[in-house]
């Protein structure tokens, strides 16, 4: 599906798809993340969007399936300790190496919510800008620039935490 | 430094475009990074890493379809050549494969002349069984005696 059908086939559908996050999440916030990640997982998939008979009734199982997650999620936290057993433990004079940092560093933004997790990959490793994000979720700059601004701030403030934890 | 700063500020609060961000990730990948940038430098030494592994795999979209055409030309192409009869001359010595012609050639040679030699020696066999047979007929002078 090209980038123009599926801005005329798949967004027109926000509204719908909001309205069913709404029924199983029951907060605005988190219906409207929803929604986002919804979106931007379609648009990650559109090249197969056209196998599918309905894209429309395709488009709801996946936010189904996101808002149901997120209920599941929201149940469970990852903690500290979970990162400890990552890295050798053996070795308590650790120096953080390159790929250390890396496995620690991957390791907090698969901490971060769903949808800023989603923002941060596309912005810094797709190398999206943001308006074209905005734009596949059908949303303002603003709220991608704000949603991007957290995840960010999240990484840097749990590095700094955790490595201060090693010292 | 500053400008270094000032671009680290605006990371942060989400307003860098993809090439700023590019630029800081160059500028921290570097030498002489203060300390006080280690979070930056290990975030973005991140993502720097993930999108180098991204280039490896990744074909634009646009080229999938000539890049799958090229797949099956060559699947086609090795089906084709691997069904025809080879025309090329080899011989294998001990155990090595040679395919040059004169080389061939000349290892044939050898091999026929050694044949040759060894027809030589059965000769030279026969003629040591018809020494054989003298012995016998010189033996002969000894018969119809009584020991």
């Amino acid at each position: 599906m090209s980038s123009e059908r599926f801005k005329t086939e798949i967004l027109p559908l926000r509204q719908q798809l909001f309205r069913l996050s709404m029924k199983l999440l029951g907060d605005v916030q988190d219906a409207e993340d929803a929604v986002q990640e919804s979106l931007l997982k379609l648009w990650h998939i559109r090249d197969t969007l056209e196998s599918y008979e309905n894209s429309a009734a395709f488009a709801t199982t996946v936010t189904k399936n996101i808002c149901l997650d997120k209920i599941k999620l929201k149940k469970q936290t990852k903690t500290i300790d979970e990162y400890f057993v990552l890295i050798d433990s053996d070795n308590p004079q650790l120096q953080l190496e390159r790929q250390d940092t890396n496995k620690l560093v991957r390791f907090i933004i698969q901490g971060l919510p769903p949808l800023q997790q989603q923002i941060i990959t596309m912005k810094d490793v797709d190398e999206y800008e943001t308006e074209e994000i905005a734009e596949i979720t059908g949303t303002t700059i603003e709220a991608i620039r704000t949603n991007l601004s957290r995840a960010r701030k999240k990484v840097r403030e749990e590095y700094l935490r955790i490595v201060r934890n090693y010292e | 430094m500053q400008e270094a700063e000032k671009l680290i500020e605006r990371y942060y609060e989400g307003e860098t475009s993809v090439a700023e961000e590019n630029l800081l990730c160059e500028y921290l990948s570097g030498k002489n990074v203060p300390a006080r940038f280690e979070a930056e430098k290990a975030i973005l030494g991140y993502f720097a890493s993930e999108k180098k592994k991204k280039s490896v795999w990744l074909i634009p979209n646009n080229l999938k379809w000539i890049a799958s055409a090229a797949a099956v030309a060559a699947i086609f192409l090795a089906i084709l050549f691997s069904n025809q009869p080879s025309a090329t001359s080899y011989a294998y010595v001990d155990g090595k494969k040679i395919t040059d012609k004169d080389k061939i050639f000349a290892l044939a040679q050898t091999t026929v002349g050694n044949l040759m030699s060894g027809m030589n020696e059965v000769e030279i066999g026969l003629e040591n069984i018809q020494s054989g047979q003298t012995i016998e007929s010189q033996l002969d002078v000894f018969a119809g005696m009584e020991f």
